[in-house]
């Protein structure tokens, strides 16, 4: 039986998937890192018997709950479009990856029930706290298990093994597999920190109690200390995903760091510069409410705000001024694509190595050292509920960056696969299925192996 | 893309719409859910 070639009016269906799996991504990110963040401050809750973090573990299961729904019902009508639209693909994922789907599905399924019952019997077990503690825990990996199972199918795609589909070990285990899975699990725990710190922002700006402000500006710094913490280890992550990409397909990884889309990576440091920059201004605010004042320890996280500012912008310097072609944003030459890391790019200060290095390496040690000196103020306490208006806005400001990162990588990802198919096609599974007519190329596609490496 | 569908959204209009159109299904989705939820205890 022929397959029908659906194609959607006006918008193209190319569109129609970005439209469903982005809101799908940027919930269920969501849900599996609040999930465990929650967990785990129940968890503090009971060992310190401080009330603040079973009151924020308890409303963040409910929100749990209430975006599960919403999170699946995208992921099902996203899943009906992908059958649709692209049945090929989806045909031949279908049958490459049926168990790595048949067990996602059930993960969804354990998930929801162990998050009904977690929020459940909140009341019902406060007096076996050590027990409900495990219902948010298994909650917790149930959702991280959804995403490793993913990851499997999503860097697939990108990094396809050259190996023949029915060696499980090959394609399963493809070269980004392992990236992919530590970059996102750390990214998880930074977006939902940083969109916590937001959320307790606006709250706290909201609050009429005195006990309300207390509570939003802990909660504020709860938020910040998660999404800050994971933050300074993902460039590194990053990176590491970025080499895998470049060994397993090169041209992908040209196409994003040096050729058409290289402005995502320039957006992406400027969103970094912005989090980074927020972050730190808040912990020098914070200190100011330190129970024991420590205006030494408050002067050397200012210093470290000049030195967040100084890397951040350092990142910032693009290599040439072939900014955004797709819009005309061009004052410059393009730098060599095949140009080696030891060249100078027409603008030498955008140079990878080594301004890049250095500016990533020093964000991440200066943020690591901003970090230990507000958790060493954090262990002796702060007043709660004095934070001014403007801390907040930085909290604020976090939030929005990080949802705009989100969307800036995950895009990052899925453009990468234009590369390398001509300037009008490009592929559903890397060197494999194009994307325009969803046809097999014979060389080097997995359907087709060269021979088990 | 038929030519007159490409006149009508080139690419770079697409990919403004598609931006704007994934914040605002991801932001109605939620606050919509934020209302429904509003006045449950805290």
């Amino acid at each position: 039986m022929p397959i029908g070639d659906v194609q959607i009016p006006v918008i193209g269906k190319e569109l129609v998937i970005p439209l469903l799996v982005v809101p799908h991504i940027l919930i269920a990110a969501y849900i599996i890192g609040i999930n465990l963040i929650a967990a785990i401050s129940e968890f503090v809750g009971m060992i310190t018997k401080q009330a603040h973090y079973d009151r924020f573990a308890r409303n963040a299961a409910k929100m749990t709950l209430l975006f599960f729904a919403v999170g699946s019902t995208f992921a099902f009508t996203f899943l009906l479009s992908l059958i649709t639209l692209y049945p090929v693909l989806w045909s031949y994922l279908q049958n490459v990856f049926f168990w790595v789907l048949l067990a996602e599905a059930f993960m969804f399924v354990g998930e929801v029930l162990m998050v009904y019952a977690w929020y459940n019997a909140w009341d019902k077990m406060a007096y076996r706290k050590n027990l409900h503690v495990v219902f948010g825990f298994i909650a917790g990996l149930f959702g991280l298990a959804q995403m490793i199972f993913i990851n499997v199918v999503g860097s697939y795609m990108l990094t396809p093994s050259n190996a023949s589909a029915t060696e499980v070990g090959w394609t399963f285990l493809n070269p980004t597999y392992m990236a992919l899975n530590m970059h996102r699990f750390v990214g998880n725990f930074s977006y939902v920190g940083f969109l916590i710190a937001g959320w307790a922002a606006w709250r706290y700006l909201r609050s009429t109690t005195e006990e309300d402000r207390e509570y939003y500006d802990w909660m504020g710094h709860w938020g910040i200390v998660w999404g800050f913490g994971f933050l300074l280890l993902q460039p590194f992550l990053g990176y590491a995903y970025m080499t895998e990409i470049k060994s397993a397909s090169p041209e992908a990884f040209q196409y994003l760091m040096l050729g058409a889309k290289s402005w995502l990576f320039n957006g992406l440091v400027i969103e970094l510069l912005i989090m980074f920059v927020a972050s730190v201004a808040y912990f020098v605010h914070k200190l100011r409410f330190a129970v024991k004042p420590m205006p030494t320890l408050r002067n050397m996280t200012m210093g470290s705000l000049g030195f967040v500012a100084f890397f951040g912008l350092l990142n910032v310097i693009p290599a040439d001024l072939y900014l955004i072609p797709q819009i005309g944003l061009v004052f410059g030459e393009k730098v060599d694509p095949n140009i080696s890391l030891a060249a100078r790019p027409p603008i030498p200060l955008g140079a990878m190595y080594p301004y890049k290095y250095i500016g990533l390496i020093g964000l991440a040690l200066v943020g690591v050292f901003a970090l230990a000196l507000y958790l060493k103020a954090a262990a002796t306490g702060f007043y709660w509920g004095r934070a001014s208006r403007w801390s907040q806005y930085a909290l604020i400001a976090t939030a929005v960056t990080v949802v705009l990162t989100m969307m800036t990588m995950g895009y990052a990802r899925e453009t990468a696969r234009r590369a390398g198919n001509g300037p009008d096609d490009g592929w559903l599974i890397y060197e494999c299925l194009t994307l325009q007519d969803q046809e097999f190329v014979s060389g080097g596609c997995p359907a087709t192996p060269r021979g088990t490496p | 893309m038929t030519p007159w569908e490409l006149a009508l959204l080139p690419p770079l209009v697409r990919f403004f719409l598609g931006f704007f159109l994934i914040l605002a299904i991801t932001a109605s989705s939620v606050l919509l859910l934020y209302f429904l939820g509003k006045g449950e205890e805290e």
